[in-house]
């Protein structure tokens, strides 16, 4: 219980934070209400909905989560700009295949975070994840060692979400 | 909002609409439909909004949050049948 | 018009853009996996646009919006790995494109 202390007040909030904006009342009753339903939700679910968010507060692992977002939204733009161009063409050039890499975060959040990124970003999918191997489809194969290439990508990732989640 | 960009919405939406529908129905997978479908209920959520804009009516806000959390859920389902059942 | 007039226009435009880009993109690409690009990179930035400029259009709406985008941009990726997976584990739904496949082989090396 006291080691999920800080899981449970972030949920808590976040869960305030959505009962806010899908009510968007502000009546002394309706936020008891919102309160008492997001305390008893979170603690239910043992704070696993968000995890500890409370890490955030000190600096260096905030200004790292917003540069992770900001990384984040860049590709997230090229890749689609790559895939829009991608499509409009007469032939649809691919040349795919699926490489493995190695991830060495331990968390289950953080790989969580990693795989949907990678999802998201310019000719990437995540297909699976096996022990410490993560498996990549590329729409268009990078010329050069395929390997390396797809571990110096994953590694982008995961060396920006190192610095918050240790 | 003008008429003219208000018809050219509805043709790219609707166009996208259309597309990936024809794919759900002559897809030569299974898995090929799953993915249109995906993208069917993704594309029909954003159509929701643009009718809740236009009516000016936000209960359909509601409508298109919860037929995309079931929509979700629904592709979820579809990806364990295929992937052979709760194991 | 408004300088945040214009911004909703274009940035609602551009949404709508993108998802019949991917419309297009899951009827013509080839194999499942390539349309799983299409189907989950252009839908998610094409609903966060198209939402978000529609959003600037009638602002009190944007909280409603945002929790829309929000859920959408979290269970996108993650309904497509269950695709994927699905696809790679059954041999029939493969597709046979593949220049290389790291998966299969450690796949294989288990048996």
């Amino acid at each position: 219980m006291t080691k999920n202390l800080p899981s449970i007040v972030s949920s808590s909030i976040v869960l305030f934070g959505i009962w806010l904006s899908l009510t968007l009342t502000f009546d002394l009753q309706e936020i008891i209400l919102g309160v008492v339903v997001s305390v008893l939700t979170a603690v239910a679910v043992k704070g696993a909905l968000t995890g500890n968010l409370l890490r955030l507060l000190s600096p260096e692992k905030f200004l790292a989560a917003v540069g992770y977002v900001m990384f984040f939204l860049v590709q997230m733009v090229k890749a689609n700009i790559d895939i829009f161009f991608r499509i409009f063409r007469p032939v649809i050039p691919i040349r795919p295949g699926i490489v493995r890499a190695n991830i060495t975060l331990k968390s289950e959040r953080a790989r969580a975070i990693v795989a949907n990124s990678i999802t998201l970003t310019p000719g990437t999918i995540t297909i699976d994840i096996i022990d410490d191997e993560i498996f990549i489809h590329w729409v268009f194969l990078p010329s050069g060692d395929v390997h390396s290439e797809t571990q110096a990508m994953v590694d982008s990732f995961a060396g920006r979400l190192e610095k918050i989640f240790e | 909002m003008s008429n003219t960009f208000l018809i050219i919405l509805f043709v790219l939406i609707g166009g996208g609409l259309f597309l990936s529908f024809l794919r759900l129905i002559l897809g030569r997978k299974a898995t090929d439909r799953a993915v249109a479908l995906d993208t069917t209920t993704l594309i029909t959520t954003g159509f929701l909004v643009l009718v809740a804009f236009l009516q000016g009516r936000s209960m359909l806000l509601d409508v298109a949050l919860v037929y995309s959390v079931l929509s979700f859920l629904g592709v979820l389902a579809i990806a364990r049948y295929l992937d052979g059942g709760l194991r | 018009m408004s300088f945040m007039n214009i911004l909703a226009h274009v940035v609602t435009g551009l949404g709508a853009l993108v998802l019949f880009a991917s419309g297009l993109g899951v009827f013509r690409m080839p194999d499942v996996f390539n349309k799983m690009h299409a189907g989950t990179k252009a839908t998610t930035l094409g609903s966060v646009l198209f939402l978000f400029g529609l959003g600037l259009f009638e602002p009190s709406w944007l909280p409603k919006l945002f929790l829309i985008i929000l859920f959408i941009v979290l269970t996108n990726p993650v309904s497509s790995h269950a695709l994927a997976r699905a696809a790679h584990n059954e041999p029939s739904e493969k597709p046979d494109n593949l220049i290389i496949d790291d998966l299969e082989e450690s796949k294989g090396g288990d048996q």
